[in-house]
């Protein structure tokens, strides 16, 4: 499954998104020109803190706002996603799993009308709508019994899996997984993300999985982005960039995940660096994250780092560690 | 010292509901029926309705307008249940046809503000922007007139009769529908099952009509069980200042008036109508009170 090559299920091109301010609040530059590609089969991750535009992306992919500026492509054809956009075509090709599951559910609606309804309104299986139902119902591995449940009978793991059968219910190309998981218990997690494996091995999708958790990333990404105000910081294979992290950031965020050892715990909490100032503003000039930044240097004061590839795929945009990699290289 | 606590992996609640799938899922009705209130508030409207109906049906004890002079004002006794008044008219019938008018009135009120106000709930939230300002901006210019003194002002325009009453007093009450049905609008807009619906590829329409307002209907009954209640007492209060139908349809408020004057000589002429007007505001307001809890889908199990 990893490394398959071939045509992007999902391109996007440099996507702007503003919210223009108001009388007493600034504009809002969500998202900063974000480019990537989801190579077809497989799953694309993006990690970042709140704020950092990763839930706003998701937004404009499945065309619910218009980007400021940008395009998408999905499977190769552009798409708009701009303010006239067709909800109906754009449906069958992208569609976007929810954070929680119980509020993205219509509360008055059983768990069958609901999957029926996606059908119905694309026309989808007309003949055999109820063994469809049942097929979608098999796909999350839910039991025929749910079926005539309301949502408020379901668990949160249960109700989530109904919201993936309907987006799957569509029938289309890319999900978009907006934080599938962290509205669910811990002990549910994992058998969402491996319900999402499974589906994307027997049908063939491409995921585009958004989370704050690394290590849910880890679990399910080939590609990883790091995103931080409204900028992919760094790019590439997950083993590269989890690995061999390159931008203060990542390393921040790999540092925040809890290591199942209280020694080794202990140990690296003492000795990692005081990274997660309450500061998160965005400075007038220079890097985004000069201001919470270990290693800043003068120049990221002055002028923002923009993304540099290393040869082999892995993008960051970090002056120091352009330069140190650059040195590296040459060394 | 305590146990150490073992980590417990909880499965996922499996189906806590076995058997009896029968009583899983409650009508409207059993919902309503559940709550004490709820049961009041049937009861009592049944009754209230049952009377209306009965009495515009010409289906009474006697004929309303029967005068019997030999029979007048004569206490509470097994020929009338309710007394005579002073031209020798049972109350009861009286009630019962009275009932009628004031049910057709307080309804065909409540028909005019819950319909022009859901109405503009719905466009002044689902369409946002300019037509919201603007339904919302008249709505508070009619909030801030009493409803009582704009069905006055009103009826003294149009003039007294059945379909005029009705007009003067539902105009009062259109704000509050708007206000009750433009809320929840306003909020399911943003609902995420509203968002997911949207990338789902359904139309506006689809979304307004299976999704949203569903979901506010709920509101909406219960409102128009609250407004009945409240257009009763209101046609009560007009036509007690002589501005109800005309003679000879009398409604509850006419008598009232009427026997006003009799009170310390009849009371009963007086207790009769009162108490209707009474038993019908609290039914209605006790069915709103039970509507209010079936309207919550969650109620519906258990």
């Amino acid at each position: 499954m990893r490394g398959s090559g071939g045509e992007p299920a999902l391109s996007a091109h440099e996507l702007v998104k503003h919210y223009p301010g108001g009388r007493n609040r600034p504009a809002v530059r969500a998202l900063r020109g974000v480019s990537l590609d989801v190579r077809a089969g497989e799953t694309y991750g993006i990690v970042g803190e709140s704020g950092c535009g990763k839930s706003t992306l998701a937004r404009l992919l499945v065309g619910l706002e218009p980007p400021t500026s940008g395009s998408v492509e999905i499977g190769g054809q552009p798409v708009d996603v701009g303010p006239k956009v067709d909800r109906r075509a754009l449906a069958r090709r992208i569609q976007l799993v929810f954070q929680d599951p119980f509020s993205s559910l219509d509360p008055r609606l059983r768990v069958e009308q609901a999957l029926a309804e996606v059908l119905q309104v694309h026309g989808l299986h007309v003949e055999r709508r109820d063994a469809r139902v049942a097929e979608l119902l098999d796909m999350v591995a839910l039991g025929r019994r749910f079926a005539d449940r309301y949502p408020h009978e379901l668990s949160g793991g249960q109700a989530q899996r109904v919201a993936i059968a309907r987006a799957l219910a569509a029938e289309p190309q890319v999900l978009v997984l907006d934080e599938p998981t962290s509205a669910l218990d811990v002990s549910v997690r994992a058998e969402i993300m491996n319900l999402l494996v499974r589906i994307q091995d027997e049908l063939g999708l491409s995921y585009l999985f958004i989370s704050h958790d690394l290590s849910m990333v880890r679990h399910i990404s080939d590609d990883i982005a790091v995103m931080y105000l409204g900028l992919v910081v760094e790019a590439g294979r997950f083993d590269q960039v989890l690995d061999s992290p390159l931008h203060p950031y990542t390393r921040a965020l790999a540092d925040a995940v809890p290591v199942p050892d209280p020694e080794v715990e202990e140990a690296r909490r003492d000795s990692s660096a005081p990274t997660a100032h309450s500061v998160f503003v965005e400075p007038a000039q220079g890097c985004p994250y000069s201001p919470r930044c270990p290693l800043v240097e003068p120049i990221c004061r002055e002028i923002a780092p923009v993304l540099l590839g290393t040869g082999d795929g892995h993008v960051v945009s970090c002056h120091v560690a352009s330069r140190d990699f650059g040195a590296k290289l040459s060394a | 010292m305590s146990e150490l606590a073992t980590p417990v992996v909880t499965p996922e609640p499996m189906d806590a509901v076995n058997g009896e799938p029968a009583a899983r899922h409650r009508t409207w009705f059993g919902t309503v029926w559940r709550s004490r209130n709820g049961r009041i508030g049937f009861i009592l409207s049944a009754l209230v309705v049952l009377g209306a109906i009965f009495g515009s049906l010409g289906v009474t004890p006697y004929p309303p307008d029967a005068q019997n002079f030999n029979a007048s004002l004569k206490g509470i006794s097994l020929a009338h249940v309710l007394g005579t008044d002073q031209f020798g008219r049972d109350v009861f019938s009286q009630i019962l046809q009275a009932l009628g008018v004031s049910l057709e009135i307080a309804g065909i009120s409540v028909l005019i503000a819950g319909g022009i106000g859901t109405l503009g709930g719905i466009v002044a939230g689902f369409l946002g922007r300019w037509p919201s300002a603007l339904i919302m901006r008249v709505t508070d210019v009619m909030f801030a007139i009493p409803a009582i003194l704009l069905a006055l002002a009103i009826v003294t325009a149009l003039g007294p009769s059945i379909i005029d009453s009705s007009i003067a007093i539902g105009v009062g009450y259109i704000p509050i529908f708007v206000r009750v049905v433009r809320g929840p609008v306003l909020a399911l807009r943003e609902a995420d099952f509203v968002r997911a619906g949207r990338v789902l590829g359904f139309s506006r329409s689809r979304l307004l009509f299976r999704h949203i307002l569903p979901s506010v209907a709920g509101a909406v009954a219960v409102q128009t069980s609250l407004a009945l209640a409240w257009a009763i007492l209101a046609e009560a209060s007009l036509s007690f200042l002589g501005l109800g139908p005309p003679p000879p349809t009398a409604s509850l408020g006419e008598m009232v008036s009427e026997s006003s004057s009799l009170a310390s000589t009849a009371w009963w002429t007086l207790a009769g109508p009162s108490i209707a007007i009474i038993i019908a505001v609290i039914g209605f307001n006790f069915l709103g009170d039970g509507l209010r809890a079936a309207a919550d889908p969650r109620s519906k199990t258990r």
